[in-house]
């Protein structure tokens, strides 16, 4: 997953913006209860976040190469 | 070519405006300099009897300064119309131009004062002065009096000088950088590598090194906050611009930045006395790389505050603090206008025009407003100003018959007063230089002239004017009787400036003419008359006849109006002036053809007499 997301054009920035749909459109699908534990560990992502226009427009844009999120993890608990 | 050569302020202000502010606060003789004025130094007493002559008497028309390039002094040029310098046992060494040279020092340590330190006279030799030994050396010794009360005196030329006066009020030194350009300054920096920076508009500069500047920005450490530090902040002054760059590390629980750079220009521009620093791109251009080491509220929050917030905080070089700026995400509300406004320096008297910033620092242009002191015109003159007293002699009290035009003959008391006119003349005089010589005429015969020095026991020492001419009685009413080829003896002392009169009361009336030459120092001739009536006889009628003389003049009036166009009221006033406006309305109405008019002519003969009739029948018919 860390792999695709840094292959995705501003993937780092897409996490930070709606991370539930940045992983569907790299093709990770999560059962009903992964989501649903997922929204409830960290509901701040996995639930709406209103930021629906900016992830649309981030994705759209090529990376300009001045500014880059480089993610070394997904979780806490994943990266310790 | 420089504006600052290392200094931290440099003040510019062009020649023309110094001398203005020169003008404006520094006296001399205690005097200010609104030309004309005069510089006097008073001689020792001289002849008999003893009377003051001024050693230095001058008249000083206009103003310059010569500044000396390279140094903190000058010469305040004082021009001269015309004087005359007195030294002893010389005579009058006249001056018909010239100039006194004012020694300046450009007083370090103050802002912009003057200290008068010598004055010199210049003035073309004639060959009155070729002839005086030393004349040079002694005439400097007395001229240079005229600084007695400020020579070595600390005078403030820029009282209202504002914020810039309290930076150079200490430590700040001055040199006139060319012969129009005069400045002062403080730091440490090279006088030699300063540079006029004044342009053709403009009167006043005012040069603030970058190194002050960037003192008043915001360094890297207060642009720090606990998340973010500022590893790196460089200004540097362009020309045109403030180029702003710098380095930043970041790091949270769950992201870091390692190295992240900015940059951004600031642009300065003047509107009207406040200077705008306008940022250029209105966000700083921003470079980093952001590690998220796991997916958390606050990397998110730093992705967001980073590429958007944190550029906003550059706002913090002239409005909100960086420690605002740094709110948690949602708290941080953006500067409503990129560009930051400061007023600039007030400077009395200065309108700042243009404000660039150059490789150096920040540099105004402006103009000092007004132009020194507008002198009034003055011109030499003299004027005579008259005092007149009577004592009467004899007075007698009668009755006679008077008749008015258009009136039956009526009596009326009177009481004819016989007196001793006296007139005092005394000559006033204005920009002329003394000794001046006065002489009397009258009626074109010169008067002699007293002598000062002699001092007369018994007699009133008065000289006699005798000449024939027409006197006039006071009698009878209302024009008196004219006595022609009558010996008249008028007395008089003719003595400098003033002249005595006094007239017989036999003479009766009579009128002359006091005619004044004066010649001053200089050679310079100067006139001036007055006509004077002298007075030994008068009469004086009570209300009775005035009110005869009322009704006189209106039905006269109302004659001649009565077919004849309508010119106006008679005005109430004396006689003289009834008879006037009748005489005129009669004249009007006889050139308009109306009889009525013709038929008050011999009337009016007799009232007045033939000789005024005439007179104002020919003045009128011939218009």
């Amino acid at each position: 997953m860390l792999r695709r997301i840094a292959e995705t054009p501003n993937g780092g920035r897409l996490l930070c913006l709606d991370p539930q749909r940045l992983l569907a459109d790299i093709g990770v699908e999560m059962t009903p209860e992964c989501a649903q534990e997922a929204r409830l560990s960290h509901p701040e992502f996995f639930g709406p976040t209103g930021r629906e226009h900016a992830y649309d427009t981030t994705a759209a844009c090529a990376p300009d190469g001045s500014v880059s999120v480089t993610v070394s993890g997904l979780f806490r608990g994943a990266s310790t | 070519m420089s504006n600052l050569s290392g200094f931290d302020f440099v003040c510019q202000i062009r020649r023309d405006k110094l001398l203005d502010l020169i003008q404006a606060n520094l006296t001399v003789q205690g005097q200010a300099l609104v030309t004309p004025f005069r510089l006097v130094v008073p001689g020792p007493p001289i002849g008999l009897p003893r009377r003051r002559l001024n050693a230095v008497d001058l008249l000083v028309k206009s103003l310059d300064l010569a500044l000396d390039v390279g140094a903190n002094t000058g010469t305040l040029i004082l021009r001269l119309e015309a004087g005359v310098i007195r030294l002893p046992d010389a005579p009058d060494a006249i001056l018909a131009g010239g100039t006194v040279n004012v020694r300046l020092a450009l007083v370090d340590g103050t802002f912009i004062a003057v200290k008068p330190l010598e004055a010199k006279l210049d003035t073309p030799v004639t060959a009155v002065i070729a002839n005086i030994p030393d004349f040079a050396a002694r005439a400097n010794a007395v001229v240079n009096q005229v600084l007695d009360a400020e020579r070595n005196i600390d005078v403030d030329c820029y009282p209202d000088a504002g914020v810039p006066k309290q930076l150079f009020v200490i430590f700040n030194h001055g040199r006139n950088l060319d012969a129009d350009t005069f400045c002062t300054f403080i730091g440490q920096g090279d006088p030699a590598g300063l540079t006029p920076s004044i342009e053709f508009h403009d009167s006043v500069s005012l040069a603030i090194s970058s190194r002050v500047i960037v003192l008043a920005l915001p360094t890297a450490e207060s642009l720090s906050q606990s998340h973010v530090t500022i590893t790196r902040l460089t200004y540097t002054f362009r020309d045109g611009f403030i180029d702003i760059d710098g380095e930043f590390d970041g790091e949270d629980t769950c992201w870091s930045v390692d190295g992240g750079t900015f940059d951004q220009r600031i642009f300065p521009s003047l509107s009207g006395q406040t200077i705008a620093f306008t940022p250029v791109p209105v966000s700083p251009n921003l470079h980093f790389k952001l590690d998220l080491n796991f997916l958390c509220v606050l990397g998110a929050a730093a992705v967001e505050f980073l590429d958007f917030t944190f550029t906003q905080a550059f706002y913090i070089l002239f409005g909100p603090t960086f420690a605002k700026a740094l709110g948690i995400k949602g708290n941080f509300v953006p500067p409503e206008t990129p560009t930051q406004t400061q007023p600039v320096y007030s400077l009395g008297g200065v309108v700042w025009t243009t404000a660039f910033i150059t490789s150096e620092g920040l540099l105004f242009l402006g103009d000092h407003t007004g132009g020194g002191i507008v002198s009034p015109v003055q011109v030499p003159t003299v004027r005579i100003r008259s005092d007149e007293q009577a004592t009467a002699v004899n007075v007698i009290q009668g009755r006679t018959t008077v008749q008015g035009p258009t009136c039956e003959p009526a009596d009326f008391d009177y009481v004819e007063s016989s007196q001793e006119d006296r007139n005092t003349l005394t000559v006033d005089t204005a920009w002329l230089f003394e000794p001046i010589e006065y002489a009397w005429s009258i009626d074109g015969a010169p008067l002699a002239a007293a002598d000062d020095g002699v001092i007369a026991i018994g007699g009133d020492g008065l000289s006699t004017l005798a000449f024939t001419g027409t006197v006039k009685a006071a009698l009878p009413a209302p024009n008196g009787t004219l006595i022609p080829g009558h010996a008249v003896k008028l007395f008089y002392r003719a003595l400098g400036r003033t002249l005595f009169l006094k007239a017989r009361p036999e003479d009766l009336n009579y009128d002359i003419r006091v005619e004044l030459r004066a010649t001053d120092a200089l050679g310079r001739v100067f006139t001036d008359a007055a006509n004077l009536t002298m007075t030994g006889d008068t009469v004086q009628f009570g209300q009775d006849y005035e009110d005869y003389m009322d009704r006189c003049v209106k039905a006269a009036t109302d004659l001649v109006n009565k077919k004849g166009r309508k010119q106006g009221k008679v005005r109430p006033g004396e006689p003289q002036e009834r008879w006037k406006d009748l005489l005129d309305m009669v004249a009007h109405q006889l050139r308009e053809g109306n009889p009525e008019a013709e038929v008050l002519i011999p009337q009016l003969m007799t009232t007045v007499g033939a000789k005024v009739v005439g007179k104002a029948l020919m003045v009128k018919l011939i218009v």
